[in-house]
């Protein structure tokens, strides 16, 4: 019996190893083998895939880090999810990692006017999806308005701005002006991406300034004292 | 001795840093300062060689750019653009939207394609007025960053993994694209060709893909534009570079631009021969008082000189709404009419 534990546990982390590495194909087939052994969905979503990208965490935050890295961990995250664990879940459960929440706050998140790189902010839509939190993606190239706007219509807590360009950073500082014209002061804003990793919160008129995406996940911990 | 021949020197090793070159990277600024429309500047040759011109007399650093934007050489091979108000345009829809889309890329002619020709006019402009006195510096993006523009960069990448064979094939399209025009440019009067690859950035791929894809074609597109008469191979990849520059030289490269994310002492001790240009904070120059830039100027210039060479330049490009004040104290600082 012990052993059995065991075996399923190195399996997992065996998994974990794999979505950390990228290997999606390799990954899904580990999970499948994980489900059809009879390990519980949410075992498998919370000790295999958050915690192979709680590991790339450490990795981004040195000198290592790359994009390319994490793309990878984030497809073969999306991958189990949609092969593997969503059609296993009961009907309205899961029909994609987009409802994989729960109950956390809503994040509305959105790369800013004038810039079209959304490869860091959809890294983070992952993350924040797999930490829990309703993510409303606004996509790229956003209005300051809209971010407001949209916080107010999906009774959001929170508001994540990427921005790679520099030249694209001053609309940044608009959207705590356009949240206050709505009367949503309450509304924490975030920025991070290429662009904004010159600068500070006081600069850019936000709360907080991401320089990983993880940094956005260990500020949501503080926050709400996880 | 004119500031080319200080350069040339300076990356042949033959000149110690008794000398000092400013050249921070002016392209668009140079337009938004003087109160031109960005889209103006990018869309005609001789408003961005006469933008080109005043700036650099009015703060007296020590070269002219040919450059319009990064996204140029897409638009060229067919990618949809959209010019913000006065802004840098970007690309909007990838010519190839997904990875079974690839194929050939149209042919063109530098000389007649799009806003290329119009950067290609303005070097010509450029040459003619600055003669020798100081360089005309042509700048085309590097393939790997064309290739991003072309699909996407998430594609790209998952292209890379998937298929490297594919990606392989795709980035030798892109590395003609780049030749060919910055052939065209040393051929209308640039005596330096910049290569700007930000996609090859540590920050985007892992030093060994570099290693293994990038610096291949990096060497044979600088050895193209060595023999078509360039003087100075300068790559400039913005972000992290620390594990990828020790490997510069081998790819031809005379001149790297570093990235404030790097420290200039350690990128001088990691490539010994190589001479360096950096690296002021280009929100810096929004946001700090000019003292504290000249203060930061000052600091580079007294490790710099410790090198092989070096140019105090920004790390990236100068912002369009940077502090008139602080371009012109980098001159200064080099100048020595500061801290004298």
């Amino acid at each position: 019996m012990a052993a059995k534990k065991d075996s399923r546990k190195n399996e997992i982390k065996r998994l974990a190893d794999l979505v950390a590495d990228g290997q999606a194909t390799e990954a899904v087939r580990v999970a499948e083998n994980l489900l059809a052994l009879g390990v519980d969905v949410r075992q498998v979503v919370e000790e295999g895939l958050t915690e192979a990208l709680v590991s790339l965490d450490v990795k981004c935050n040195n000198d290592h880090f790359n994009l390319l890295e994490i793309l990878l961990a984030g497809r073969a995250v999306m991958e189990v999810m949609e092969q593997s664990i969503c059609p296993r879940l009961g009907e309205g459960e899961c029909v994609s990692l987009d409802t994989w929440y729960k109950g956390k706050e809503v994040f509305v998140l959105g790369t800013i006017k004038g810039d079209i790189h959304d490869l860091g902010k959809n890294i983070v839509a992952i993350l924040l999806k797999m930490a829990g939190y309703r993510v409303v993606d606004l996509g790229k190239d956003v209005e300051p308005e809209v971010f407001a706007m949209e916080a107010k219509k999906e009774g959001a807590k929170y508001i994540g701005i990427s921005s790679l360009i520099t030249t694209t950073m001053h609309y940044i500082k608009e959207v705590k002006p356009a949240l206050g014209a709505i009367d949503l002061e309450g509304v924490l804003v975030l920025a991070g991406g290429g662009a904004t990793r010159q600068s500070n919160p006081k600069d850019l008129n936000v709360d907080f300034v991401a320089n990983t995406a993880f940094d956005v996940i260990d500020y949501l911990r503080k926050k709400e004292g996880v | 001795m004119t500031v080319l021949q200080k350069m040339i020197a300076m990356v042949e090793g033959k000149k110690k840093h008794t000398d000092c070159i400013c050249i921070p990277l002016v392209f668009g600024y140079a337009a938004i300062f003087q109160g031109v429309w960005l889209k103006d500047y990018l869309d005609n040759g001789e408003i961005m060689a006469d933008c080109q011109l005043r700036a650099q007399k009015h703060f007296g650093y020590d070269a002219v750019f040919a450059y319009g934007d990064n996204s140029l050489e897409a638009e060229v091979l067919g990618c949809k653009t959209y010019f913000p108000e006065n802004d840098y345009p970007y690309v909007t829809r990838p010519v190839f939207s997904s990875l079974s889309k690839i194929k050939d890329l149209p042919l063109f002619d530098p000389y007649t394609a799009g806003r290329m020709r119009e950067v290609i006019k303005a070097c010509a402009i450029l040459k003619e007025n600055v003669k020798d006195d100081i360089p005309v510096v042509g700048c085309v993006v590097g393939p790997t960053s064309i290739a991003g523009q072309l699909m996407g960069l998430d594609q790209l990448l998952y292209l890379l993994v998937d298929e490297p064979d594919k990606f392989r094939s795709l980035l030798r399209q892109t590395f003609h694209v780049c030749k060919d025009y910055g052939k065209a440019l040393i051929r209308s009067g640039a005596s330096i060709i910049i290569i700007m690859e930000p996609t090859a950035s540590q920050n985007i791929i892992p030093p060994r893909i570099f290693r293994k894809f990038v610096a291949p074609l990096l060497k044979e597109l600088f050895s193209h534009f060595r023999l078509e008469g360039a003087k100075i191979n300068w790559l400039m990849i913005t972000g992290r570079t620390k594990y990828i520059i020790p490997y510069y030289k081998d790819c031809g490269v005379d001149l790297a631009t570093i990235d404030y994310e790097v420290s200039l002492k350690e990128c001088m001790d990691l490539a010994p021969d190589l001479a360096l240009a950096g690296n002021i904070k280009p929100f810096d120059l929004i946001n700090l008082k000019t003292e504290d830039i000249a203060k930061q100027c000052k600091d580079l210039l007294d490790i710099g000189s410790k090198g092989k060479g070096f140019i105090l330049s920004t790390g990236c490009e100068v912002p369009l709404n940077a502090n008139p004040a602080n371009i012109s104290i980098m001159g200064k600082v080099v100048k020595g009419e500061v801290f004298a």
